[in-house]
């Protein structure tokens, strides 16, 4: 599994810098870390208080016993106008980290580093409502979530989540998907709750078959799973009631319903609003 | 032997229902009979004599067919009491019928639960539920079945409810390692649940917690418990099975066995005054 790690110097970096640690360590994920920087630094270094934030981002993937461990004198060497990669020696881990940053548009940099590196998802953070936002760019995460080619994980306040809260609407479920859910209810010693979307005619059967071979998966592997169903037309509500405790996760399929019900502006509402992180799933 | 009546569909809450309904007729020592009904649509109901024959024929043997997938999809181990009984018709009547010749102990159904309450109040409410004679398992989700918690409030003869659930149990070839909980559930509007002393043993559910004991089943955890049914159906979550009986439809406690996502299974009592 890949993932990419967004991240600039404020506390939701922090946050979706330590939920994406302890998913790498636990499942040997190759990982970039990418940091963000205003592009109003110029051509000049990058910040010291940039630079000081990837450090301690560093440090939660390279713990002695982690298979990240070991990332020693390390050093940001200038690769273009506008970015950087980081060198360091003595990574004696299994997994290699890699480390860059961009300068520029946040946006625009993370999905370009994404089409470069094709990650499974991107792990972003999420300010509280009034908090400093990424860069000064607004809502980036729901504008990520909304046009990444790859799943999105929005990290939000460090709360364990009970809940982990998966919503389907459609068939097409893939393996990487179900790692990812698995990690995050393991994670967080969560229970797992798959809901399926009904539409006016109910449950279509081959989302009921998706959800038992779901289940089944999960079940198998020791996780206490519940399914529910829930009508499309209440679906929104639904997932602002659950987002206040729970880690909501959508399936956003290329045929899914839920790209109707969910439209960019409701997706955006749904993930400024959450109390709790959110799982974009594609 | 025992022997319980399993409603079943191809669809996800039967899946569910029958894997559940395997580890409570093992552990019961019961049988398990199936039943699927083939409702045919108002427009296809046509023809008589032979044709109308050939017809049903065909939509039963689509419907075992149905059924046949289901069992061999969920590979459940336990013992059935012979092939399963398609019929074609209206549910509610074949499933009724079913039950008053077949002399079942145990009825089972699946059902996925909603955000709405009101959804499985209509569900007791159909006729197959309120004219039932036996006792109704209601399968939402799949649970252990090594976890039982009786749901109790001043309306459950608890006494009885014990009796009659141990009646269920009494052809088991052996008494199953299940945990027993007595949760007496008192409706409160509350910030967060309260749990309150149980010291005074002249309470009823001190004579259930007896003669859970004098029967064999050991000392169970015993609860009493305030709240709103939303706090007690998240706090019931971690438990397996629920047992009660079937609530008058506006108490606290019908909310209760609505919103809790276990399955649950329900004896029929002599109606007490619910408080609303």
């Amino acid at each position: 599994m890949k993932i990419l790690l967004a991240a600039d110097i404020e506390n939701y970096s922090y946050v979706a810098a330590q939920e994406a640690a302890r998913f790498a360590v636990n499942t040997w994920a190759d990982v970039t870390l990418l940091g963000l920087e205003h592009a109003d630094k110029g051509t000049h270094e990058i910040s010291q208080r940039l630079a000081k934030a990837l450090n301690t981002y560093i440090e939660f993937f390279t713990a002695p016993s982690s298979p990240f461990a070991g990332f020693d004198d390390r050093s940001l060497v200038k690769q273009g106008d506008k970015t950087w990669e980081m060198t360091a020696s003595g990574q004696e881990g299994r997994k290699k980290l890699r480390v860059l940053v961009r300068r520029g548009d946040a946006l625009e940099n993370i999905l370009a580093q994404t089409w470069e590196d094709e990650p499974d998802f991107i792990v972003v953070g999420g300010a509280v409502a009034g908090k400093p936002e990424w860069l000064g760019e607004i809502n980036l995460p729901q504008k990520l979530a909304s046009t990444a080619p790859c799943s999105v994980l929005v990290v939000k306040e460090k709360k364990d989540p009970e809940t982990v809260v998966c919503c389907l609407d459609h068939d097409h479920v893939s393996q990487e998907s179900l790692e990812i859910i698995n990690q995050l209810v393991t994670q967080h010693r969560a229970q797992l709750k798959v809901v399926g979307i009904a539409d006016g005619k109910g449950l279509a059967g081959k989302v009921e078959a998706k959800m038992n071979e779901v289940l089944r998966y999960y079940t198998e592997r020791g996780i206490r799973s519940w399914v529910e169903l829930v009508k499309s037309e209440d679906l929104s509500q639904f997932a602002r009631n659950a987002s206040a405790s729970s880690l909501i996760g959508l399936w956003l399929g290329k045929q899914s319903l839920l790209k109707k019900i969910f439209s960019k502006r409701m997706l955006e509402q749904l993930i400024g609003e959450a109390g709790s992180s959110v799982l974009i799933l594609k | 032997m025992g022997k319980s009546l399993i409603y079943l569909n191809e669809d996800l809450a039967s899946s569910i229902a029958l894997r559940f309904a395997a580890q409570i007729v093992k552990q019961t020592g019961m049988k398990l009979q199936t039943i699927h009904v083939e409702e045919p649509e108002k427009e296809e109901q046509a023809g008589t004599g032979w044709v109308r024959r050939t017809w049903e024929q065909g939509l039963i043997e689509a419907g075992r067919d149905s059924v046949q997938r289901l069992l061999k999809t969920e590979k459940v181990d336990c013992s059935f009491a012979g092939e399963a009984k398609v019929v074609v018709g209206d549910p509610e009547t074949a499933i009724m019928e079913e039950l008053l010749h077949g002399i079942y102990d145990l009825y089972i159904e699946g059902y996925l639960n909603t955000p709405h309450s009101q959804d499985f109040h209509d569900l007791l409410a159909t006729r197959r539920l309120r004219h039932m004679s036996c006792p109704v398992l209601i399968v939402k989700n799949l649970v252990p079945s090594n976890r039982v918690l009786f749901l109790l409030s001043e309306a459950v003869d608890s006494t009885q409810l014990i009796q009659d659930f141990t009646q269920l149990f009494s052809q088991a070839p052996e008494r199953p390692p299940i945990e027993v909980t007595l949760f007496d559930y008192r409706f409160m509007e509350t910030e967060t649940l309260r749990f309150l002393d149980n010291g005074n043993s002249a309470s009823p559910i001190h004579d259930a917690e007896k003669l859970l004991m004098e029967k064999g089943w050991g000392e169970p955890e015993v609860l009493i418990v305030q709240g709103t049914p939303e706090q007690a159906a998240h706090y019931l979550k971690d438990y397996g099975l629920v047992v009660s009986s079937y609530p008058t439809r506006t108490s606290p406690r019908a909310e209760l066995i609505a919103l809790i996502p276990n399955p649950v299974l329900l004896f029929k009592q002599a109606v007490q005054p619910e408080k609303e």
